[in-house]
């Protein structure tokens, strides 16, 4: 049983791809990131995914059903926050999560209460006068104040200033720890990292990636700085080093996962005094998969 | 006051700025009380050429206070003077509204938008986004009175007066803008600046209308500028002094404009932000309810708005009626209308041929809500609750249908109020409702049309406006035109029976209602099928 499933989604903007065979699936109790650059595509997917717009072909399940023709039973047992929040501004902040969370049912006026205060925010101010974060906490509010199975957040940070994501964070990990599923969009790398199971990596309306971090690093290159006896000569020969630069005894570089053990070996050699590796960051997954050197292929429709 | 030039750098290149942004706004806003003026006085000169006719209209005008009252009294008999009359009272008030929205526009909706911190923190000066929208609007106010004075010379009338008016549009103009710029620099919300400054207005507007000009308070009309431009005598021996008034007044609000906007800082206001309730209402835990809440504002407006036309109408109906009898042009256009018809049933029918359009502007706009709630992404926080598609599109439609309805009803209530308290005569108000609710068809034909147009294209939406303009031209000048009698047919307009004149209900209105709910179920299908975008 999954909460989301997605095969081969496709979705045209007039003549522009917007997803070209998107696969996806969401297990329960699982965080989920969904990653990619702005128009990636993430956000496309998700509307769909909520039943805003619909899909040219693939298949698209959510719990039992599906989204374009079930969206109003499904939506009950989940809750959305957009990307870009924009609320009815002679509305106050308290009026509109009241609002939202009655119209889902089940509200609970006490969580309410709590996230209000974890958060720091005014419910009295009118939505008009909110300033971008202020809106993001009202949105977010609105959504864990329901107590569903599924929540879909994308891109929920930001605006936020950092000690509110800290708090963001303790209740996506007070999510998880009920068993709650969540699917997180964002580009703030190190919010994926820090939260999710497993991730997705979106370009260009293609997923090219998904997997936890144990499966991506494995293909990832490792940063490795490095100070020897000797002077380092003869590494820019070996295979699988990019970003070399050295400096007499001195060098820094990073090295794809499957040629470490050649270029430790190549190394000792040169009497190795000290050696600092970095296990690869999100980021760095990030800059080789959308560097110019990664060429994906862009289909058109004919 | 220390003047700081550095304060200042960048104004003219602000100035260009908001020239290219408004290059279309800007002419057209001001066109509105240019055509106005224009054609008053294009009225009064070709149908009051003849002083007899003036006298005659002179004597109406003063015997009956509720026209002295919202509109003045006439203080010359000439054409000249006949004309400043009429538009004392309008001319300034739509003139301020255009001050007021473009001063707003380019002053606290740009800060609230944080594009005037983008531009304070490049080597744009601290006063200089102020004071390039002050200049264009003066400037444009200037153009404004220049086009008024030589198109009203144009018409033949004096100079002198001519001068005097177009005068006193530009500095009414200016007074507005300034105020509105002082209001901006109070409060942090374009909507609390928008309010204040529509106060002050309306408070003016009851000044003068308090301090009438035969009543016993008289001088409290010399505290509203509306007063002053009745007291600056266009075409009545001008009293040139009285533009200094404006003038002081003008220098006086700009002083503390820029007083207190050296001394506050960016995105901040001295009012304190109004709060609201910090838990919803029970109203609001419906899609209903919130409809109720997004739609109430604008239909407070119209109520407000029809109170005051019904009760204008209903002070002047005796008065118009005896202009029209006494009018050989008039009554050749009513007797078009209907053959043997009281003046009164007669006046009436005519007005609302007016408004009937006037009232389909309160349903497209109610209806074309849904357009903007789906551009503004409001409606996607409905939509993905538990929220389906055609209830949360009707909850709007809903307003959009009953408003007009509510509108037409006040309307009339306070125009036969108003008129029986004033003229003691028995009304049959069923008939009058009647004769006014048998336009809900043809208003709900259009609502249909935006809804229709919101369902399948609705990019579109903003085409509805283009139909009621088209079936407003073939309606009011189909024999100016020519046009043929089967497109005179197309608009639902054409098809409202004229109750009072003795026609009866047919089958026209049945078809329009039919027609109207086809367009708003294949809106709503169309909808429920589409992406929202």
């Amino acid at each position: 049983m999954t909460v989301i499933e997605i095969e081969k989604l496709t979705k045209y903007y007039g003549k522009f791809l917007a997803l070209n065979e998107v696969d996806l699936e969401v297990k329960p109790g699982e965080v989920y990131g969904f990653i990619g650059p702005n128009g990636a595509g993430k956000t496309t997917t998700l509307r769909i995914l909520l039943g805003l717009i619909r899909k040219d072909s693939g298949e698209i399940r959510l719990f039992d059903g599906d989204p374009w023709h079930d969206a109003v039973r499904l939506h009950r047992r989940m809750a959305y926050v957009p990307g870009d929040v924009n609320l009815w501004p002679s509305l106050t902040g308290g009026e509109v999560i009241d609002m939202l969370g009655k119209l889902r049912g089940d509200f609970d006026p006490e969580r309410r209460d709590e996230l209000l205060e974890h958060f720091r925010l005014d419910p009295k101010k009118k939505c008009g006068a909110y300033s971008t974060g202020n809106r993001q906490k009202v949105a977010l509010i609105s959504a864990l104040v329901s107590d569903v199975e599924l929540y879909i957040l994308d891109e929920p940070t930001i605006g936020l200033d950092p000690l509110m994501e800290v708090v963001f964070r303790e209740n996506v990990n007070e999510l998880k720890k009920a068993g709650k599923t969540v699917l997180l969009s964002s580009h703030i790398l190190s919010e994926v990292e820090a939260l999710c199971d497993r991730l997705s990596i979106i370009r260009d309306g293609q997923i090219i990636e998904t997997g936890t971090f144990e499966d991506l690093r494995y293909i990832t290159r490792t940063s490795i700085t490095v100070d020897a006896y000797k002077s380092i000569t003869g590494l820019e020969n070996l295979e699988g080093i990019h970003n070399l630069t050295v400096n007499d005894k001195h060098a820094r570089f990073s090295v794809d996962g499957e040629k470490i053990d050649s270029v430790l070996k190549y190394l000792t050699q040169f009497g190795v005094k000290s050696l600092l590796s970095t296990p690869p960051t999100l980021e760095e997954l990030f800059i080789r998969y959308y560097s110019e050197e990664y060429t994906g292929k862009k289909i058109v429709r004919e | 006051m220390k003047v700081n030039m550095g304060n200042f750098s960048g104004t003219w290149t602000l100035v260009r700025l908001i020239l290219r942004r408004d290059r279309l706004i800007l002419p057209g806003l001001f066109l509105f009380p240019v055509f106005m003026f224009f054609s008053i006085a294009t009225t009064f000169v070709n149908m009051y050429s003849d002083p007899a006719s003036r006298t005659v209209m002179v004597l109406e005008i003063s015997n009956n206070p509720g026209a002295v009252a919202f509109l003045g009294s006439i203080l010359n008999s000439s054409v000249g003077g006949l004309v400043a009359w009429r538009s004392a009272v309008i001319g300034p008030i739509l003139v301020a509204l255009v001050n007021i929205f473009l001063i707003i526009r380019h002053t606290r909706s740009e800060e609230r938008k944080g594009r005037l911190e983008l531009l304070n923190s490049s080597t744009v000066g601290r006063q200089s986004a102020l004071t390039s929208a002050l200049l264009t609007t003066f400037g444009a106010n200037i153009l404004m009175g220049l086009i008024i004075t030589l198109s009203l010379i144009g018409l033949g009338l004096p100079w002198e007066g001519s001068l005097a008016m177009g005068f006193s549009m530009t500095l009414f103009g200016c007074l507005f803008a300034a105020i509105a710029s002082l209001a901006a620099q109070l409060t942090e919300n374009s909507s609390d600046v928008r309010y204040i400054t529509v106060a002050v207005l309306i408070a003016f507007f009851l000044l003068r209308i308090v301090g009438w000009d035969n009543g016993e308070v008289a001088w409290l009309s010399w505290l509203s500028p509306l007063g002053w431009v009745h007291y600056l005598r266009a075409f009545a021996g001008e009293e040139w002094w009285v533009l200094g008034l404006f003038i002081v007044f003008i220098v006086f609000m700009l002083f503390w404009t820029y007083k207190l906007s050296s001394i506050r800082d960016v995105g901040n206001g001295f009012l304190p932000q109004r709060t609201g309730p910090a838990r919803a209402s029970s109203t609001l835990s419906s899609v209903i309810g919130l409809a109720w809440r997004i739609h109430r504002k604008m239909l407070f407006f119209w109520i407000i708005a029809f109170i005051v036309m019904g009760v204008i109408l209903g002070y002047n109906a005796q008065t118009m009626t005896n202009i029209f009898n006494n009018n050989p042009l008039f009554m050749s256009i009513l007797s078009h209308m209907g053959n043997g018809a009281e003046p009164l049933d007669s006046y009436m029918t005519l007005m609302l041929l007016l408004f009937g359009q006037v009232f389909a502007i309160y349903g497209i706009l109610a209806a074309l809500k849904l357009r903007s709630e789906e551009v503004k992404k409001h409606s996607e926080f409905l939509i993905t609750n538990a929220v389906n598609r055609t209830r949360w599109a009707f909850s709007n439609i809903f307003f959009a249908l009953i408003g007009p309805a509510m509108l037409l009803v006040i309307f009339i209530l306070s125009y036969s109020s108003i008129y029986g308290i004033y003229s003691g005569m028995d009304q049959d108000l069923s008939r009058l409702l009647s004769a006014v609710l048998i336009y809900l068809p043809a208003i709900w034909v259009m609502v249909g049309v935006a809804v229709a147009l919101f369902g399948f294209v609705p990019r579109l939406t903003s085409l509805t406006w283009v139909v009621l303009g088209f079936f407003s031209i073939i309606n009011f000048l189909p024999d100016f035109l020519d046009i043929s009698q089967w497109i005179i047919n197309i608009s639902p307009f054409t098809h409202v029976p004229n109750l009072l004149l003795g026609d009866s209900v047919g089958w026209d209105s049945v078809l329009m209602m039919v027609l109207a709910s086809v367009l708003i179920s294949m809106g709503l299908i169309g909808f429920k099928r589409r992406d929202i975008t």
